[in-house]
């Protein structure tokens, strides 16, 4: 085929629905992507754009765009969509071509969208998509009809089946080959949703889709999981047991990879000769990333029930329990899910801020979900929690171990919640509405299940061989270099650079209990906060004076920090924002230096307190 | 069910009640939305319209959270939402005659 003419025919065809109607599930069935998904409103808060060869091997460009109910914006991600489809944000990005993604089990609502769209005056189609969850709840749609009323074409499409858009691919041919579609004139007058109501309802009789509820299953199930009562301590037990998990089922393989880790150490030391290389290699390299990578078994699990709450529907019901809680520090639930996101990680938590309408609201959550405890977190927390909390049952086989580690993550909860209180203080918009959506549920797709959680391997393992492996590098030369003097009694690192920039710092993180060790891992800490898990290993490994540099991080840090150091530590990691990313995230969604210095300067302020506080409380405690 | 025209029982509204007093799982047809004291109203119509808040159109209360409804959980023609006590205070619907 031509490659030029495909360069400049490519027209761009944007995916426009209702939220949660299976735009991005079209998209990555169509281009091969791999976007994120899951059943609720608002996974999608930012255009994407991909591209992919038609049948015919033209080349088609495909935008998908936040979910939206109406075309007047009520927030952030809302707004994109409307920018882009009124050509606001860029003119030559406007689409060629628009189609409206409706879910067939709710065409009610995907065809009042519709009606705006053809008010727009786009040149349009129509997917009709899930219609095989909907022909499974016994609803035909006569999609001849509905295409003859509407006057555009409408494709049937199931975006979870490999082959599910071949017809809405012809379509998009279609529209390629003709490469002419224009807009036409805009019809007059404001979007009228009330105006257009008596219609959609004649359409949805005549092509059989006037069937009113939801289904069955979901009624039944929400009358569980939303029961005033049951509701509240289901939600717990699942938080609950997610983090008595996290420690249960990870010490298998934990103890595997940290056998194999001990292992290549010692025989690396062995095959190598005394020098700097070995040294670079044992204990800078393997000490730093052995330290870490042995966390991989519980950040799978941690996603694990993540996906799953996100791929079920259940984690807008859990915001929908935690409105009331919300609503008294002046937020509402849909601040739930950006912070819920923010467990993960706090990037794309203060990204899916945008489905948040009132600006105020959005900037309290933007602020607060750095405290949300990030995966980042579980190393340290991990590591420290490992050392000093003895792995023992309390009682009915709850772990100790896990128990601390879910206080850790409510402690996070209640001082964010507590931020929150002041930054919202006083209490302005206290009536603002919810108006959240709950999906229905559906089972969860195991293969996509799997696909996020080997992305998050991905992830993970990226950032290890990257960012954690060239610190690690940068830590063990500051380390070595300088060399002791002769007759030094003293490990060599203390004579090195990052043992004076450690003593230095020491002085300040002296009065909260951290000695030089901690003093240097926090600095590398900064970029991400499990690279001071790494710094930690390379540290302790080149201060250790015996020969057996590879042993297990966990015992060396047990025997040598006391019990209030590795407390107050915790508490410094609860508040601490050890992460640059995080920073730039926030200055890109609020356009602005102000909040991330306002950000960090808070968070740096607490965290030193929270640690002093603790750090002194445990001192008196342990006497 | 399906769709069927408002049920105003001899063209009077004088048996709606507001959506924050109709009991859980009571079918019921959306009559309107109140105006409240607000700059807002307009657009606040115009907004519970795009979720399907609209004349006619199904409703039905799934749950109600514990000490004073507020969020609840309503199904409002083939969709779920959760909305505040303020949100279902000035929706007006008619309960389906038994």
């Amino acid at each position: 085929m031509n490659a030029q003419a495909a360069s400049v025919a490519a027209p761009l065809i944007a995916l426009v629905g209702n939220p949660n109607c299976g735009k991005t599930a079209l998209f990555n069935l169509l281009t091969g992507s791999r976007q994120r998904v899951a059943n609720y409103a608002g996974v999608t808060v930012e255009r994407k754009e991909g591209s992919f060869l038609s049948p015919s091997g033209r080349r088609v460009r495909l935008l998908d765009l936040p979910g939206a109910y109406s075309l007047e914006p009520r927030t952030p991600d809302e707004q994109i969509t409307c920018d882009t489809l009124f050509g606001a944000a860029h003119l030559a990005d406007r689409p060629d071509f628009v189609v409206a993604v409706c879910d067939a089990n709710n065409l009610r609502q995907g065809l009042r969208l519709t009606f705006a769209l053809r008010r727009l005056g786009c040149p349009m189609g129509l997917a009709l998509n899930m219609v095989d969850l909907a022909r499974k709840r016994g609803l035909t749609i006569d999609v001849a009809r509905l295409s003859r009323e509407l006057g555009i074409t409408v494709v049937e499409t199931v975006a979870t089946r490999s082959g599910g858009a071949r017809d809405l691919a012809g379509l998009l041919d279609g529209i390629a080959a003709a490469a002419g579609a224009s807009w036409q004139q805009a019809i007059p007058g404001a979007e009228d949703i009330e105006q257009d109501h008596a219609e959609v309802r004649r359409i949805l009789r005549a092509v059989g889709a006037d069937r009113v509820g939801v289904p069955e299953l979901t009624v039944k199930i929400d009358r569980v999981v939303l029961h005033p009562v049951i509701g509240p301590i289901l939600l717990a037990a699942t938080l609950f047991l997610m983090f008595q998990a996290v420690f249960a089922w990870a010490q298998a393989p934990m103890n595997a990879i940290n056998a194999g880790v001990t292992m290549f150490g010692t025989w690396l030391a062995e095959v190598l000769p005394q020098s700097h290389l070995r040294s670079l290699l044992v204990d800078g390299v393997l000490a730093g990333l052995g330290s870490v990578i042995v966390f991989l078994p519980q950040i799978v699990i941690l996603f694990f029930f993540i996906l799953l709450l996100e791929d079920t529907g259940y984690l807008p019901r859990a915001a929908f329990m935690l409105d009331r809680l919300m609503g008294g520090v002046g937020l509402t639930g849909r601040s739930f899910i950006p912070l819920l996101s923010s467990f993960a990680c706090a990037i794309p938590g203060i990204m899916a801020t945008r489905t948040i309408r009132d600006p105020r609201d959005r900037l309290t959550t933007i602020m607060i979900a750095p405290l949300m405890t990030c995966s980042a977190r579980l190393p340290v927390y991990a590591l420290i929690i490992g050392a000093f909390i003895p792995h023992r049952e309390v009682s009915g086989g709850l772990q100790l171990q896990g128990l601390v580690l879910f206080g850790l993550y409510v402690f996070a909860v209640v001082a964010a919640m507590l931020v929150a209180f002041v930054l919202k203080f006083p209490k302005r918009g206290r009536g603002n509405p919810l108006t959240l959506e709950l999906p229905a549920y559906h089972a969860p797709n195991l293969r996509s299940l799997a696909i996020g959680l080997w992305q998050r391997v991905q992830i993970f393992l990226t950032r290890v061989g990257t960012i954690i492996l060239s610190l690690m590098i940068v830590l063990w030369f500051l380390s070595t270099f300088p060399a002791p003097p002769p007759g030094a009694t003293d490990p060599a690192i203390t004579y090195s650079i990052a043992g004076k920039i450690g003593s230095a710092l020491a002085v300040v993180f002296g009065p909260i209990g951290f000695n030089w060790q901690i003093s240097i891992a926090l600095v590398p800490g900064l970029a991400a906060r499990e690279v001071a898990v790494g710094a930690l290993g390379t540290v302790y490994a080149l201060s250790a004076t015996q020969a057996d540099v590879a042993s297990a991080l966990t015992p060396l840090i047990a025997a040598s920090w006391t019990l209030p150091t590795a407390l107050s530590l915790l508490a410094w990691y609860v508040f601490a924002p050890q992460c640059l990313s995080t920073l730039a995230t926030v200055k890109r969604e609020t356009n602005s230096w102000r909040y991330p210095i306002i950000m960090a300067a808070y968070l740096f302020g607490l965290a030193y307190l929270a640690s002093w506080i603790t750090y002194r409380v445990a001192l008196a405690w342990t006497g | 069910m399906s769709d069927a025209e408002t049920p105003l029982r001899n063209g009077h509204k004088v048996d709606s009640l507001r959506l924050i007093d109709l009991p859980i799982g009571r079918p019921a047809r959306v009559v309107g939305i109140d105006a409240r004291v607000s700059p807002d109203d307009a657009s606040e119509r115009r907004r519970l319209a795009a979720i399907g808040f609209l004349p006619g159109e199904f409703v039905q209360v799934i749950a109600h959270s514990p000490l004073g409804r507020n969020p609840i959980a309503v199904a409002i023609g083939n969709s779920m939402f959760g909305l505040r006590r303020v949100e279902a205070e000035c929706i007006r619907v008619l309960p389906e005659p038994a």
